[in-house]
């Protein structure tokens, strides 16, 4: 009885809460339908009438967006091929991730053909497609922190040199531009950049007009150019469909995974991870290797690997082997690059190898650490049983999984950062040990030093006590004085001795 | 773009800028790149420290690191400033040298007169410079340790005379007593062109071309 009461007790609640939620959501006093969104069958008929005037309003707006973000570089014929395949896209992003990746690769691929074909279809329109393009593009915020900051520093230069800068670099911007959105083959947009880097600054070094600037200024003139000219087309020269870059990445990201047991002593260097500042730099140099793929100018990108690679020759010398020399620094960058395993890597080499200004990458310190960057993965590309010095079937093992090194745990476990807290308490309670265990040998002396002293003095005082010894003497007896006439004789003599005697003189 | 790495192009620079005695009469800067070669613990770095910094590993040493340094010598009234990149030395990491070297105008080849080993790589990469790398480029070939001269295996007449035959220039260094450091970088400085003439103009084209077979090795290596 009891327990049947307590148990309706619970569902009589809820019926109750439902019949609350019976009502008409719009409070008009009568019951609602759940099939009618909880609105009551007037409420509900008011409701579809609206929600069709606005459908039948959407979806023009939508498709205006839509195409807004995709005519980049489309012809309007094919407009409707695109929001179309856009809807598509949206569709499958339901599904997973990947399946977004691919139609929009697919989506990507198609768009550059429909704009093939239309080129192909009439020479007129080629012509005026970019036009018409341009000013439709969606314009992000790197693109105009670049164009902004670069404006900035032309207004800072004489008009006319400026007006000539901005001229070739715009020329030279659009036509990249253009010829990367039509699949012109990688090479042959290296060259057309690398022609307008030559050619450029030969034009700043010999021309009378740019005679007044100063090697730091053509620098910073090139840099900026370079920065310009490839941010405009980022898209379509950073890891183009028309390459094999990115099967490259995802094999790289393949064999670096399959290579998570090699530790930097395998390589060659000698890291010393316990120590809880080599970490840090590590974590930091890992950091600095990531953010490569989120800059969008060459500039930016070597900035991150510079950053990357001062942390880690901080890393080593932190790490006790004095100034890291490239004997131990290459295999630091590779060991790194091993932890990092940084996204889209390939890409972004070959983004930099193919565009940026030649003379960059050849000299400087960014031209030495990219060197060793493209170094590191070119040597993680070919590692083999060799490379490491070990025999091939062992390195098998390792490949497959069969075998895991043991210390491949321990760098694991000081991944994880309550483990390495632990360690670094660890280490301060090992400090604190230290420090009361040197306290405690203090104390330990000071106090035999105290014993010692009161030894000594209890010691001295004892010789002083034997030395002079304390000797109670008997009391000497003193004089007794007697009054009586003994006593006159001696008054009359004294008084006799001071008397002037007459009788003398 | 060649102006101030390519062939060396010359800045009016005043002399106090670089390290080597300021001569008080405006010189020439000149800046060349110089490639450090040699088997692992023969001392690079060491040499390097010591050239640029003057003196040898103290373990305060508070440096960013001796990978990539750069320091100016003065000669013949010319400043020349010199960019120096260190190579990873272990044979392992042997085939990536060429990213290196390419385009370097200077090398110093470095051995360990103690190691008759690190001799016979030293000469394995003078064949392979003379072979691959640019075609001006000057060498130097360094044995290092001369300090250690109760432990030599390498005589200096070996060294002198593969040196002889094959153009380089020859010096037994010490990092450690600082023995020949300076003067090692000074004839290589000696020897580079510093002049542009049309000779300049030249060595720039090459250096162009370079850059370009470069990048193709670069993509077949790297990427």
């Amino acid at each position: 009885m009891i327990m049947a009461f307590l148990s309706s007790q619970p569902k009589r609640s809820m019926f109750q809460l439902n019949e609350s939620d019976l009502m008409c959501k719009n409070a008009c006093g009568f019951y609602g339908n759940p099939e009618w969104r909880g609105l009551c069958s007037q409420c509900f008929r008011e409701y579809q009438k609206k929600a069709e005037a606005s459908r039948s309003r959407h979806p023009l707006r939508g498709k205006e967006t839509l195409t807004e973000q995709t005519t980049k570089h489309q012809t309007p014929p094919s407009v409707g091929s695109s929001t179309l395949s856009q809807t598509v896209s949206t569709v499958k992003t339901a599904l997973s991730p990947f399946d977004k990746f691919v139609s929009k690769k697919k989506q990507q691929s198609e768009r550059k053909t429909h704009t093939v074909k239309s080129i192909f279809a009439g020479a007129a329109p080629k012509d005026a497609e970019p036009e018409h393009a341009r000013p439709t593009r969606q314009v992000s915020a790197d693109v105009q922190h670049v164009v902004r900051e670069f404006n900035e520093y032309l207004q800072t230069l004489p008009k006319p040199i400026a007006s000539d800068i901005a001229k070739r670099i715009q020329t030279v911007a659009n036509k990249l531009l253009d010829y990367s959105a039509v699949d012109y083959s990688i090479d042959e947009l290296t060259k057309i950049a690398g022609n307008f880097y030559e050619e450029f600054s030969d034009r700043l070094t010999r021309n009378e007009l740019f005679a007044g600037l100063d090697e730091a200024s053509t620098t910073k003139i090139m840099d900026y150019a370079e920065s310009y000219i490839l941010i405009r087309s980022y898209k379509n020269l950073f890891c183009p469909p028309t390459t094999d870059d990115e099967d490259k990445d995802l094999q790289t990201q393949k064999q670096i995974r399959k290579l998570n047991w090699v530790t930097a002593q395998r390589l060659g260097a000698t890291v010393d991870e316990m120590n809880p500042d080599v970490r840090e730099h590590i974590d930091l140099a890992i950091t600095d290797i990531i953010e490569i793929d989120t800059k969008k100018t060459v500039d930016a990108k070597l900035k991150c690997v510079v950053s990357c690679c001062r942390n880690i020759a901080q890393m080593l010398q932190l790490s006790g082997n004095g100034p890291p020399s490239a004997d131990q620094f290459l295999p630091a960058v590779i060991y790194v690059v091993l932890k990092a395993n940084p996204p889209r890597m390939q890409s972004n080499i070959k983004f930099i190898t193919r565009f940026a200004n030649p003379n960059r990458l050849r000299t400087g310190e960014a031209g030495y650490f990219f060197t060793n960057l493209c170094c590191a993965l070119s040597f993680i590309e070919s590692m083999d049983a060799k490379s490491l010095e070990m025999t091939e079937d062992e390195f098998q093992l390792y490949m497959s999984g069969e075998i895991s090194s043991s210390s491949l745990h321990e760098q694991q476990a000081f991944m994880c950062d309550g483990l390495r807290q632990m360690n670094k308490n660890l280490q301060i309670l090992n400090e604190l040990k230290q420090r009361q265990a040197r306290l405690d040998e203090k104390i330990k002396a000071e106090q035999e030093l105290m014993e010692d002293f009161f030894a000594s003095c209890m010691r001295k005082i004892q010789e002083g006590r034997e030395k002079y010894p304390l000797i109670v003497k008997p009391r000497r007896q003193l004089p007794v004085f007697t009054f009586g006439p003994a006593n006159n004789a001696s008054k009359e003599n004294i008084q006799d001795s001071l008397n002037p005697s007459w009788a003398d003189s | 773009m060649e102006r101030n790495t390519g062939g060396g192009g010359a800045r009016p620079q005043s002399a106090g800028q670089g390290v080597g005695p300021s001569s008080g009469a405006p010189s020439q800067m000149f800046q060349f790149k110089l490639v450090l070669l040699g088997e692992a613990a023969v001392g690079k770095s060491s040499l390097v420290l010591r050239f640029v910094k003057g003196h040898y590993y103290e373990h305060q040493e508070s440096t960013i690191g001796a990978a990539f340094l750069t320091q100016s010598v003065t000669v013949d009234n010319a400043i020349v400033k010199f960019e120096i990149w260190d190579t990873a030395g272990q044979e392992r990491y042997h085939s990536l040298a060429p990213m290196y070297y390419r385009g370097a105008q200077a090398s110093i080849i470095v051995y360990d007169i103690t190691n008759p080993e690190s001799f016979e790589r030293a000469k394995t990469w003078v064949r392979e410079l003379q072979r691959q790398a640019s075609p001006n480029i000057v060498i130097a070939l360094a044995g290092n340790k001369a300090d250690l001269e109760n432990q030599r295996k390498v005589e200096y007449e070996e060294g002198a005379k593969y040196a002889d035959e094959n153009g380089l220039i020859f010096l037994e260094t010490s990092a450690k007593s600082s023995q020949n450091v300076t003067d090692v970088f000074s004839e290589v400085a000696r020897k580079l062109p510093k002049s542009h003439s049309p000779a300049d103009t030249r060595r720039n084209a090459d250096a162009i071309q370079m850059n370009a077979a470069g990048q193709e090795e670069n993509k077949k290596k790297c990427c």
